[in-house]
């Protein structure tokens, strides 16, 4: 019994932390947190490039969309007139 | 340097365009309907990125552009016919003559000229072998068009589009890739 005793107070025996761990511990809090700060402002940074970057290409998706639609006008209104040059050839041969 | 940039950028746009548009500028105020494209090498790039190479409509049109330097178009619609002049027409030929397109059809109706009938032409440059470029001009009564497709014009990938995405027959008057004259007035 006093064995277990001794050996219970061996066991809770208040000691005095080594010289310099407070400092350690906040220490590595602050690089912890710094980290966590870093982390959050990359995630941030992350996420505005995609949007950045997804604007940018939605943008010229839809330039190139208008472009192929005026190509595709143009060459409508190329095939209409030169069906009017035609006629008017036509028209003029047969005079 | 913002002037030197500027000067620049014009006589590139003008390199490209080989003809001044501004001409019928004063007519967007009288006409009703406007269409006007303006359409740079890079964007036409653009436009050949977004077509579908499966499509063989739209692969055909791709190696159409694929040539092209510019495609610009000026179409005026009025409500009422004398809203152009002539004269608006002449100072487009003459400038074209005077840049030496060659005339491929032309169509004068004098006697008609004053109830505003047609006065039209397709004019062509070429290097000797290849078309490299094409411009119509069509003048009619209540509308005047002019299209300028600038750069490597391959005529049968153009005829070869008609028919398809709302593009009308095209009848250029010649089977392969040889322009030659159809008629003259």
């Amino acid at each position: 019994m006093n064995d277990l005793e001794s050996q219970l107070r061996e066991a809770l025996r208040r000691t005095e932390p080594p010289p310099g761990w407070e400092r350690r511990i906040v220490k590595r809090a602050a690089v912890a947190r710094r980290a966590r700060r870093l982390r959050q402002s990359a995630s941030a940074i992350a996420v505005c490039l995609l949007l950045a970057a997804g604007g940018s290409y939605w943008q010229r998706q839809r330039e190139a969309r208008q472009a192929r639609d005026q190509l595709i006008q143009a060459l409508q209104i190329t095939g209409e007139k030169l069906q009017v040059v035609e006629r008017a050839a036509v028209e003029n041969l047969n005079k | 340097m913002k002037r030197w940039m500027l000067i620049f950028a014009i006589s590139a746009l003008a390199g490209a365009q080989d003809i001044n548009l501004q001409t019928f500028d004063a007519l967007r105020a009288k006409a009703t309907d406007t269409v006007e494209v303006n359409l740079s090498e890079s964007m036409l790039h653009m436009a050949a990125g977004f077509m579908n190479g499966n499509d063989s409509k739209q692969a055909e049109m791709k190696k159409l552009v694929g040539g092209l330097k510019g495609v610009y178009v000026r179409s005026y619609k009025f409500d009422k016919d004398g809203q152009y002049s002539a004269a608006d027409v002449e100072a487009m030929r003459d400038q074209l003559k005077a840049a030496g397109w060659q005339s491929m059809v032309d169509v004068h109706q004098s006697s008609k000229a004053k109830e505003g009938t047609q006065n039209s032409g397709v004019y062509l440059r070429t290097d000797g072998k290849q078309v490299m470029g094409l411009v119509v001009l069509a003048s009619e009564p209540k509308q005047l068009t002019l299209v300028n497709i600038a750069g490597n014009v391959d005529l049968a990938q153009l005829q070869a589009l008609s028919g398809t995405l709302g593009i009308p027959p095209i009848r250029m008057g010649f089977d392969g890739k040889q322009a030659g004259s159809k008629t003259k007035e």
